[in-house]
């Protein structure tokens, strides 16, 4: 067998980090909620006693969940159940490919926001908009034009009508 | 009573309050076509907008959104076979099937119908509750009332994921995050680490575009494309569809009650209700031959309990503060921003704004169910259009809302946070409803206990009410688990 490119013991690690975000995860709230607890001991007594024992709750809790997965051997129950507002995922959004693409989008939003703290929403939006659907999505540059122009116009009513501010920039108010 | 009856429909006819009503059932029907974007995210978009405005008219904007979702997310279920929302999903077994053999518009028909006599009994029922529901719920003290919001949150925790335990972490989790700022019992604030933007705790509003709109908005863009690649056609038999609906008017009034009373158990999702419901029609009809080819039974009872549940779901969260469900909690947190007290409070000094609640709700669906029958061609049309062309739109109203909280940096950088929270937590598994509605009741729970604990010690504990309260509480969770693998298994 061929040694492992570089690439992929990435991908591998990546996936590795993937199937164990949850617990992770839940391994990220215990210093939270310890923290919440020590730093409520500093409080005067209305305001230590709730999250004093919320904290203790939240605790014995993630205690009991990851001593359920000990026991599970890590066996991860995501089913095909009904949740109260998500449509399900599916496993392709869960993969590797999916995560990339949704960090991606992620990534036009922190260009988006660079935008916006350098010229404000109104002119971001307007150079953002654009860009962001021609070269993401190769969407025709005259809707994606006509769009920006749009947004612009709604954002300058809301401001007219509502009273709104949209976010200003260091270089563009 | 009579007289807040009367009052609350004559406080609703003022015409901005009707126009708000309406333009929350256009925005409801936008955001039930559109897949993933539900209740919870259209309230969560119009709530920065409502500082300011009339209480009423706020309020009859976000209840017109909620009222209208179960019936539009009904398009792209029958049309498509794509849920509109986790509450249509069963709507497709039969109501997709149907549009294939070109009698869209008889399911549609009939699921609209259906809907507005499930809004309906589902207003009606809530009327109804008022006056008996009143004097118990008058009689409920601090202690009762913490045991209330415990019993929410863990009904929430344990119905709303996969994993019972890991909805419920989440749900102290947003209990902890509520507990960020000035302490509502102390001269204190708490876990602010200097920073002044943090004193007046985190904004309801930014939590909720962040952990709901940011990362359905990034989801769906990463899947890119539309909603439906080519046009399934409406065909004729509207008409049809409503008869359907009066024949079969025994079966709508049973799952219109079977939805309200779902629907009241906090944190029982529309998924669930959804699915109970095929499955129940489904085994009590003798012949069962066409279900899941095209039987308009199994249209008619899923659309009848889910716009019912509203009904239900309104129940918990105006009696006793409880949240019904993840919208719901988002709209308990609309009625504190307009000062309003959900609870014992509410029934004995807002009477009138109790019924306008549910007024909007029964003109709401009326106005929902004309709109999705006299728009069904454009409203389908919308199912055509990119997703990444409207993504902008949605993410400048989100910024743009966001930014209005305190028109600080602070409100975009945390609405990124949680954006990203969100999309993990969607990820891995973890709900996310559990945690909004352990935020919005932080407050209300660290109050209550408060009181409680300064008024009887640690004596409350055993008052009779607060032990059968516990009692219920435990009861609940135990069959609550057991109904969601029921659910589960039903689930093809």
């Amino acid at each position: 067998m061929a040694p492992d490119s570089p690439q992929t013991s990435l991908q591998r690690w990546l996936v590795w980090l993937i199937e164990w975000l949850d617990l992770l995860f839940l391994v990220l709230l215990v210093p939270i909620f310890a923290y919440v607890y020590w730093a409520s001991q500093g409080f005067m007594l209305g305001a230590r006693l709730f999250p004093s024992y919320v904290a203790i709750f939240g605790l014995v809790l993630i205690g009991l969940e990851l001593l359920r997965r000990i026991i599970k051997r890590g066996v991860v129950a995501v089913g095909r159940g009904p949740a109260t507002a998500d449509l399900e995922l599916d496993e392709e959004q869960r993969s590797l490919a999916g995560y990339g693409r949704g960090l991606i989008m992620f990534a036009w939003l922190v260009g988006f926001y660079g935008l916006i703290y350098l010229i404000g929403l109104l002119w971001a939006t307007a150079i953002f908009v654009p860009v962001f659907l021609v070269l993401q999505f190769r969407a025709r540059w005259w809707i994606s034009l006509l769009l920006a122009g749009g947004l612009m116009g709604l954002i300058y009513l809301l401001h007219l009508t509502l009273r709104l501010r949209w976010p200003p920039g260091v270089f563009l108010n | 009573m009579l007289d807040a009856l009367v009052n609350g429909l004559f406080i609703l006819l003022d015409p901005f309050r009707m126009l708000m009503l309406l333009a929350g059932v256009v925005i409801g029907i936008v955001v039930g076509i559109l897949p993933g974007l539900g209740g919870l995210m259209g309230m969560a978009l119009v709530l920065p907008f409502l500082f300011g405005m009339d209480p009423y008219a706020g309020i009859a904007m976000l209840i017109g959104i909620a009222a209208a979702v179960p019936s539009a997310d009904t398009f792209p279920s029958v049309l498509m076979g794509i849920p509109g929302s986790s509450g249509s999903q069963a709507t497709i077994m039969d109501g997709y099937p149907l549009a294939r053999q070109g009698q869209a518009a008889r399911a549609l028909g009939a699921a609209f119908s259906a809907s507005l006599v499930g809004g309906l009994i589902g207003a009606l029922a809530l009327t109804a509750l008022v006056p008996f529901a009143r004097p118990i719920v008058l009689a409920f003290g601090s202690p009762e009332l913490f045991m209330l919001t415990l019993l929410g949150l863990s009904m929430v925790g344990v119905l709303s994921g996969n994993r019972p335990l890991l909805g419920i972490i989440a749900g102290v989790f947003g209990v902890l995050i509520g507990t960020i700022g000035g302490a509502p019992v102390a001269a204190e604030y708490r876990f602010v680490f200097g920073e002044l933007y943090l004193y007046d705790g985190i904004s309801l509003v930014i939590l909720a575009l962040g952990l709901f709109a940011l990362p359905e908005i990034i989801d769906l863009l990463a899947r890119g494309g539309a909603i439906a690649e080519r046009s399934p056609g409406l065909g004729g038999g509207w008409l049809q569809g409503v008869r359907d609906t009066l024949r079969h008017k025994w079966l709508v009034v049973r799952h219109s009650l079977f939805g309200i009373f779902i629907g009241f158990i906090p944190g029982m999702g529309s998924s669930i209700i959804d699915w109970l419901n095929y499955g129940y029609v489904v085994q009590t009809s003798r012949d069962r031959s066409r279900f899941g080819k095209g039987d308009i039974r199994g249209v008619i009872a899923p659309e009848s309990a889910n716009n019912a549940r509203e009904g239900g779901v309104l129940m918990p969260t105006l009696l006793f503060g409880v949240p019904g469900s993840s919208a719901m909690a988002l709209f308990l947190g609309a009625l504190l921003i307009f000062g309003v007290q959900p609870g014992p409070q509410l029934l004995r000094d807002e009477l009138d704004l109790v019924f306008v609640i549910i007024w909007s709700l029964a003109l709401g669906n009326v106005f929902g169910t004309l709109l999705c029958l006299l728009l069904s061609r454009p409203i389908a049309a919308l199912t055509f259009v990119p997703f990444y062309y409207l993504a902008p739109v949605v993410l400048i109203i989100v910024i743009l809302g966001a930014f209005q909280e305190t028109r600080h940096w602070g409100d975009l950088l945390l609405l990124f946070g949680f954006g990203l929270l969100g999309w993990v937590m969607k990820r891995i598994g973890m709900p996310r409803p559990p945690l909004l509605i352990g935020f919005i009741l932080s407050s209300l729970a660290e109050r209550y206990l408060w009181m409680s604990y300064n008024l009887y010690d640690w004596e409350w504990l055993y008052r009779p009410m607060v032990l059968a309260i516990g009692g219920v509480t435990l009861t609940l969770v135990i069959a609550g688990i057991l109904v969601k693998r029921r659910a589960t298994r039903e689930t093809p």
